[in-house]
């Protein structure tokens, strides 16, 4: 019915902008690492709107599911945009978490920057057509992994402030949501879990 | 201002009382649904809308109904029922006539257009209004009894729209058709509340959360409850409409 397509199309709209969102803080988030801490201020304000966003949005899967009863692939679509809407909200969270922290970070987790913008950029694509090869996903997670075992091991070698293990332990985590965001995509479109690690 | 206001209304047939002090307002351009189950009194309700109530015997009536501010029971029949068209459960199209003389013998009789020329144009609108132009253009000529179980309906609401009503009532409308010829009804009714004042009476608690944006809740002639579609749907007030919108009763 038009008016239910309609109306996916509205929730998937919401759930972009807050994609958008999640992207931006954690643009920024690398950014205040670097020591411009001006940005904080704007991580904060993304951070009240990714709340807004996800209160919306679960709102309207709650109201979707109540008005009009989703069956297959419908169902499938509101059940796991709440998954997804609590995923990025989260991610938000962690960025603004790690904005906070405070010492000079190793060379070595900045390297999860790109592989994390291109994750960001892949849903992007994927929220198009709800189609998402999880695979692609699954490597660029692996890059992040990468990067936390190794800087991990640094810090062993050389621990300078707890901060420093946090933040690489939430960056790690943030590479994580991307790719349960991706899962959930595939769980929308095909009606099946992939499990990640 | 509401498109209607219905205070105090009561309704019985000799000694048996089937609404008891309704009291409703119902704003305009919304799909405003009224359910509850078989027997309720929401069928008899509608038709206290356009007094088609009153056809039958032994009908009292207390209260007021107004359309727009003005009394329906003070008002000339004929122009009650021009402002407020109705749709029924079974589709009822003139089965004699032709797809083209069904909306335009509504339109002459009422005296909206008279010229062939304007006759035409408000068939023509009326029908893509129902959204049924579209399959019936080629065959304009045909009878209607031609016509699938949905395209008379929406052959009906044509009829109905023809009249330029203000308000359209709804008696289960889908109730006698398939799914799909039914999602079509629902389609064109989200499109229809645009412009127009929808009350439709429904026994399907699914229906009504579709497509309304206020319901009431009728349970054995009483309003239980009535509101905002979402709310009335996510947290009822009450604990009959509860168990009505769960399945519990009905």
């Amino acid at each position: 019915m038009k008016f239910v397509d309609d109306e996916i199309r509205r929730i998937k709209t919401e759930v972009l902008k807050l994609h958008e969102v999640a992207k931006e803080a954690t643009k920024l988030l690398f950014r205040s690492m670097r020591g411009d801490k001006t940005v904080i201020r704007e991580i904060l304000k993304l951070e009240e709107l990714s709340d807004e966003l996800e209160v919306k949005i679960h709102d309207d899967c709650a109201h979707f599911i109540m008005r009009f009863h989703p069956i297959a692939k419908d169902l499938r679509f509101a059940l796991g945009i709440f998954r997804i809407a609590s995923a990025y909200e989260r991610i938000v969270d962690l960025a603004l978490e790690i904005s906070l922290y405070d010492c000079k970070f190793r060379e070595r987790i900045f390297g999860a920057e790109e592989p994390l913008m291109a994750m960001f950029e892949t849903l992007e694509r994927a929220f198009g057509e709800l189609n998402i090869s999880a695979e692609g996903m699954i490597s660029l997670d692996d890059i992040i992994d990468g990067i936390y075992i190794e800087g991990l091991e640094e810090v062993e070698r050389d621990f300078r402030c707890v901060d420093e293990v946090l933040a690489i332990r939430h960056i790690e985590r943030i590479g994580d949501l991307l790719c349960k965001i991706a899962t959930r995509l595939v769980y929308i479109k095909e009606g099946k879990w992939i499990w990640i690690k | 201002m509401s498109a209607i206001k219905i205070e105090n209304l009561r309704l019985r047939y000799g000694e048996l009382e089937v609404l008891k002090r309704i009291d409703l307002e119902i704003p305009e351009n919304v799909c405003y649904a009224i359910m509850g189950p078989s027997g309720c009194g929401k069928s008899t309700l509608l038709k206290v809308l356009n007094r088609l109530v009153e056809m039958n015997h032994n009908v009292k009536i207390s209260g007021d109904v107004k359309l727009f501010g003005n009394s329906i029971f003070r008002m000339d029949l004929t122009r009650l029922r021009r402002e407020v068209g109705m749709v029924f459960q079974i589709p009822n199209p003139f089965p004699h006539m032709s797809i083209y003389d069904n909306v335009a013998y509504a339109v002459k009789c009422n005296g909206i257009a008279k010229k062939k020329n304007e006759v035409d144009e408000i068939v023509e609108w009326a029908l893509k209004k129902a959204a049924v132009f579209d399959d019936v253009k080629e065959r304009l000529k045909t009878k209607a009894s031609q016509l699938s179980g949905g395209q008379m309906q929406r052959l009906c609401i044509a009829r109905a729209l023809a009249l330029k009503p203000r308000v359209l009532l709804m008696d289960e409308p889908t109730a006698n058709l398939d799914p799909i010829s039914a999602g079509k009804i629902e389609e064109l009714i989200m499109e229809l509340k645009k412009e127009y004042t929808v009350v439709i009476v429904t026994h399907s608690p699914g229906q009504a959360a579709r497509v309304s944006d206020f319901v009431a809740f009728l349970y054995m002639g009483n309003v239980i409850e009535f509101g905002k579609t979402e709310e009335v749907f996510e947290n009822p007030k009450n604990e009959l409409t509860e168990k009505y919108v769960t399945g519990r009763i009905g």
